[in-house]
């Protein structure tokens, strides 16, 4: 979309408010140049030499107050109309890129921190708001003010007029001047400013080797540095806008005294009136803030434009996955029969095209199967869940749904099919029940589905011991969780929707033995008729599993049951061995136990 | 935004007198040559409108339509010479009390910056645990630039604004008594009306503020986990909780939008309305000859002058009262007592490195560590998270923790590196209590390895001397070679000097690791506290990881906690800790062989992928 075409579409939809808007601005300026004239014919009335008549001059003045209080009524419309539009414009961009946002993939977030897409979203589209409410507002008022002023005064002198435009040109002139050099030091500014926030997040996050090392002064040395950095910058602006700022002001006050010379010698001469010459002098005050605002615009305008390019670097970049096709969705309408099969994949990530991390694998993922995949850190396992839940990108023809090809289904359709329970959960800072229910995506959930998966993830005893249950808040304005707590809650997250495939990927890191044992059990009894995929490097996790896939450096290199995998020399037995030495009771105890929680 | 209560009478005189008036004290040079233009400034922004008056009335008027223009032209030069100077001389002033004096408030920011980054440097662990990095970066940063606006404009244009108005005030008084009472009659209204809707405007301005920041937060959440939102195709929930968010700023900011509108208007059609009456008053006078044209000139001059910083003085003060705010915020900041340990002491003038290599920097070999029936708890009525825990260590030797998820293992390193206080019982290196030992000192018995390695934005060399900036580039190298991280540091492209990305970006969480053991090393304390990283790297570097581990084992007191079977298998003593206590203790064959907790915890740790 090109930048055009970007602010026309912004402005869609508020064309209306902008013409009313336009026309109370035009009747307030109509009304606000009207007074100086009403003011010279009052003047002149007065030194008529007859006495005035006095309803005349009452009338004058009736009018001139009469304008003042219609002015403020049309006044205030005005500009609500045109600021009115520029935060709607803010409100429907802001919710736009993140619908945007919530469409990109992987690639676009590793590249773009989250903190530049927060400084976009507000900073660059407050740019947009001013120069769709206080810009426009600004470019109709210079507009409309430059030109009928000058004309009115025209009107009364032609050649006082021209002797007031070359000031007038000249020093608009210096002031754009001054602010075209000033917006290098503000980009100057805006950039040490941002180097000394950073630095200071940079400190903090690594407070703790500060500390230990009392590396203060090193801190400390270079922060003085982006310190005094921005004390310059900003001492630069300070200093351009002394300079330039008052330039106007004291250009309109030259031009006052001009008129005090020329006009004044003009009246003695009869070539106008001590009325005129007071009109006059009025509307050179009213030219002033029109001047400013034109100076101010050129500025927003500025800010505007580069704003756009930088909403539109993140609109214009295409979504991560395409729309999915009809036929093939529509095969995958009802509950799933095949199931999922992963054909002889091979997956590589980008930074390194050389190093496969899934070498040629092959799986079938039934409804109501449960498959383990084992294997050492590293070896391929997450990669693998993954390209499941389509986080990566799986080569074409690789993964496919009841017979359907991966890329021929929507993503959303995609996701709403497969769940995956991360190694890391993330919480939002916002009460349990907002956190478990999120599984949902938005759809209304059932308390006893909600209070069925509380009792399943093992959360009931945790719950009762939060201030206020469900209630309760977490993250950075509630109370901080265990990682086992984390990890249940996301547990907990994961069955609040029917799917056809449930992917844990080593839920369990952080749980102790004990829960672990009771979730084992629960999990693997709230399967029912959907494929479940448990990744560990656990074997306890993983024995009462239909099929055991042991994969290492990318490749299957074994698979089967767990009596099967124990039977035959290889890692998983290995482990098995090392792991079943250290806890004594062995496996059959935590079978044991996963039964005595049953009941 | 938590609404900031109304600091009482003494916190603000401890306020200005404790964060203001040392800042005015260092810059009153400068403060006091910008004091000096305001007069001047307010003087000549007066004057051309009485010239202007003089002009008229001695000159132009009395010749009006006469044709005498050789009789006028001669004075009516000069007066137009002289206010052309005025207009000359207030451009300067202005200019030069500006840059003056926002000279002065800049650099007196700076340094209060800079003493509010010192301040919470060394505030305790447990203010970065409540508060999020986010909002303490709000104190330096944001606040700052409220403060900034605070100075720069609100008091300097405050005291100009007043003192131009006093200006006008006196000249119209001079030219006009009656006619100026008759333009105060207007000025209570306006004052009454600008006051109430600028709080409307203000009040509404914060709840946009607020509304803000809420969505801001909620946005920041989204694009955190966005993961999570796409792997649950919560995209529409989000979405819709966003909306509902930046509505609620929309409706307070168009609130806010329509006051100041308001207020906007009334200021001009006021002015207007003044214009109107004064000439209504000003007919009979002027036929009487009372009043003359000039002075009603001078008038209208002054009123649109008046008007105007009136409505300036009352955003002037909003802007003060923001400003206020956040020195209330920066002040309670620096009230908020630093950690009692980090309170710096001056360290030795003659560097700290003694000749011989990074290893030796206390004067006293440390010989012992001791926990003595230690216990602790975070808050004084929360749960404890240590009790009883009694050890000792001796130097050379090297002690293992091994526990759960929350069994008290970090909670102990953190008493022991000092990241808490407020312990019971004992602990102690040789025979001094912990509690006496300053930061500065304890940092020459101890150096820590975090589990996560931090890495500052700077070169390699910066990262391992980062506690120690006097050491040599041989020195840094001697470290790096101890823990066997100097090879691929060599097989960088810039070697020492390589570039680290902030955060560590750029390097491997294995390269970063030994980076964190050569750190250690450099700072050439006897006892390493240690926290294990259990991050999955590539099998090279878990063999260097494994060599640089095994040296710090052999050359140094060691207290570790383990997430390796290596680990413990080196260790002469594990502690096996669960709920704050230590259950078990001996070495590794001591406790399988008890066949406990130990033994049940062991399948936990990390295991060699190739023994």
């Amino acid at each position: 979309m090109s930048r055009l075409r970007f602010f026309l579409s912004l402005l869609a939809g508020h064309w209306a408010t902008y013409l009313t808007g336009s026309m109370m601005l035009a009747a307030t300026l109509w009304m606000s140049l009207a007074i100086p004239r009403l003011l010279q014919k009052a003047i002149d009335l007065l030194g008529r030499s007859p006495a005035p008549q006095g309803e005349d001059f009452a009338e004058l003045i009736g009018w001139i107050l009469g304008f003042a209080v219609i002015i403020m009524v049309t006044r205030t419309f005005s500009r609500m109309m045109f600021f009115t539009p520029g935060r709607r414009v803010e409100f429907a961009l802001k919710n736009r890129l993140l619908k945007h946002l919530s469409l990109l993939g992987t690639d676009y977030f590793s590249a773009n921190p989250t903190g530049s897409i927060i400084s976009r979203v507000n900073n660059d589209i407050n740019g947009i708001r001013m120069t769709m409410g206080f810009g426009l507002l600004a470019l109709a008022n210079s507009l409309a003010t430059l030109s009928l002023a000058p004309y009115y005064m025209y009107v009364i002198s032609p050649r006082l007029t021209l002797y007031s435009l070359v000031p007038v040109a000249v020093g608009v002139g210096v002031l754009l001047i001054g602010v075209t050099r000033m917006r290098s030091h503000q980009f100057r500014q805006m950039e040490s400013l941002q180097e000394l926030s950073d630095f200071v997040v940079e400190s903090y996050n690594g407070i703790d080797a500060v500390k230990s090392h009392q590396a203060f002064s090193w801190v400390e040395n270079r922060f003085d540095r982006h310190n005094g950095d921005v004390m310059e910058s900003q001492v630069k602006i300070f200093q351009m806008r002394a300079l330039f700022m008052p330039v106007l002001n004291n250009m309109v006050n030259a031009l006052k005294v001009m008129l005090v010379l020329v006009g004044g010698l003009m009246v003695v001469r009869g070539e106008i009136s001590p009325g005129n010459f007071l009109a006059y002098l009025l509307y050179l005050s009213m030219m002033l803030p029109p001047l400013m605002g034109l100076t101010f615009l050129l500025f927003v305008l500025q800010r505007g434009l580069t704003a756009a390019d930088s909403i539109l670097s993140i609109l214009n970049t295409p979504p991560a996955y395409g729309p999915g096709a009809p036929q093939a969705e529509e095969a995958l309408r009802g509950s799933i029969r095949q199931g999922i099969q992963v054909n002889h994949l091979t997956f590589a990530y980008p930074s390194r095209p050389d190093k496969p991390v899934l070498n040629d694998v092959s799986l079938n993922l039934s409804p109501g199967e449960i498959v383990g995949v084992f294997g050492p850190v590293g070896s391929g396992k997450t990669t693998l869940v993954n390209l499941l839940n389509r986080y990566l990108d799986p080569p074409p023809g690789t993964i496919t749904m009841e017979g359907q090809p991966l890329q021929s289904i929507s993503v959303g359709l995609w996701r709403a099919k497969v769940v995956t329970v991360t190694q890391d959960p993330f919480l939002f800072s916002d009460t349990v029940r907002e956190n478990i229910q999120f599984g949902a995506g938005g759809e209304p959930v059932a308390e006893e589905v909600m209070q069925a998966a509380v009792r399943a993830a093992q959360l009931e005893a945790d719950l009762a011991r939060f201030p206020q249950g469900l209630e309760t808040q977490v993250g950075e304005k509630g109370i901080s969780l265990s990682g086992g707590q984390k990890q249940r809650i996301a547990l907990a997250r994961a069955m609040m929707r029917p799917c056809e495939l449930l992917m844990l990927d080593d839920p369990l890191s952080a749980v102790d033995h004990e829960t672990e044992r009771k979730l084992i059990s629960t999990i693997y009894g709230f399967q029912h008729s959907r494929a479940l995929l448990i990744v560990s490097h656990r074997v306890s996790v993983l024995e009462r599993a239909n099929r055991i896939l042991v994969l290492e450096d990318g490749r299957v290199t074994a698979q089967g049951t767990h009596q099967a995998l124990i039977a035959q020399e290889g890692a998983y037995r290995q482990a098995w061995r090392l792991q079943s030495e250290q806890h004594p009771p062995g496996g059959t105890s935590i079978a044991e136990g996963a039964h005595g929680s049953h009941s | 935004m938590a609404v900031t209560p109304k600091a009482n009478v003494s916190t603000r005189r401890a306020m200005l007198q404790t964060l203001v008036w040392p800042l005015v004290r260092n810059h009153r040079k400068t403060l006091f040559l910008a004091a000096a233009l305001i007069p001047l400034s307010a003087l000549t922004a007066m004057l051309v409108p009485y010239l202007t008056k003089v002009a008229l009335d001695e000159y132009i008027v009395p010749a009006a339509g006469s044709g005498r223009v050789e009789e006028v032209s001669g004075p009516l030069g000069v007066i137009a010479t002289l206010a052309g100077l005025v207009v000359l001389a207030e451009y300067v002033i202005d200019a030069l009390y500006t840059a003056t004096l926002q000279r002065a408030s800049m650099a007196m920011l700076t340094d209060l910056r800079g003493q509010v980054f010192r301040h919470t440097l060394r505030l305790p662990r447990s203010h970065f645990d409540r508060n999020p990095i986010g909002s303490i970066l709000t104190r330096v940063t944001s606040d700052f630039e409220a403060l900034i606006e605070g100075l720069a404009s609100g008091v300097l244009s405050l005291v100009l604004d007043a003192m131009k108005m006093a200006a006008y005030l006196g000249a119209m008084f001079f030219l006009n008594w009656r006619l100026t009472l008759l333009v105060l009659l207007l000025a209570p209204v306006l004052v009454f009306l600008i006051q109430y809707f600028q709080e409307r405007v203000r009040h509404w301005f914060f709840k946009a503020r607020f509304a803000l920041s809420e969505a801001t937060g909620y946005l920041q959440e989204c694009l955190n986990g966005m993961k999570t939102v796409q792997l649950f195709a919560a995209e529409n929930l989000v979405l819709q909780k966003f909306t509902e968010k930046n509505h609620q700023f929309l409706h307070a900011q168009n609130k806010s939008n329509w006051y100041d509108a308001l207020l906007f208007s009334l200021v001009e059609g006021i002015t207007s309305l003044a214009l109107g009456l004064m000439l209504w008053y000003a007919a009979g006078e002027i036929l009487t000859g009372l009043i003359t044209l000039g002075v009603l000139v001078a008038f209208m001059e002054y009123i649109q002058k008046l008007f105007l910083p009136v409505k300036e003085i009352s955003q002037d003060i909003a802007v003060l009262q923001r400003a206020w705010s956040g020195l209330e915020h920066i002040h309670h900041l620096m009230n908020t007592p630093p950690d009692p340990a980090q309170v710096p002491e001056r360290l030795p003038a003659s560097g700290i490195i003694p000749s011989g290599g990074p290893a030796r920097l206390t004067q006293e070999p440390l010989e012992t560590v001791t926990f003595d029936n230690v216990g602790f708890r975070y808050l004084p009525d929360g749960p404890p998270v240590l009790s009883g825990v009694s050890f000792s260590l001796r130097a050379g030797g090297m002690l293992a923790l091994v526990g759960a998820t929350g069994s008290g293992k970090s909670s102990l390193i953190r008493l022991l590196t000092r990241g808490y206080g407020g312990y019971t019982g004992s602990i102690r290196l040789n025979d001094r209590e912990l509690s006496t030992i300053s930061a500065q000192e304890l940092a020459r018995w101890i150096s820590v390895v975090h589990q996560t390695v931090f890495l500052f934005k700077g070169t390699i060399a910066d990262n391992i001397a980062l506690g120690n900036p006097t050491l040599t580039r041989a020195q840094i190298e001697q470290a790096a070679r101890y823990v066997h991280a100097h090879p691929f540091i060599e097989q960088l492209p810039l070697g020492y000097d390589h570039p680290v990305a902030p955060g560590g970006g750029n390097l491997s969480a294995g390269q970063a690791q030994l980076i964190s053991f050569a750190r250690a090393v450099a700072a050439g304390a006897p006892l390493i506290v240690l926290d294990e990283a259990t991050a999955s790297v590539d099998s090279m570097t878990e063999q260097w990881i494994r060599q640089g581990l095994d040296s710090l084992y052999q050359g140094k007191t060691v207290i570790a906690i383990a997430h390796r079977l290596s680990t413990v298998r080196h260790a002469g003593n594990i502690l096996v800790m669960d709920k704050g206590r230590v259950m078990e203790s001996g070495n590794h064959q001591q406790l399988l062989a008890q066949q406990g907790l130990y033994a049940a915890l062991v399948g936990t740790l990390q295991q060699e992928d190739r023994p």
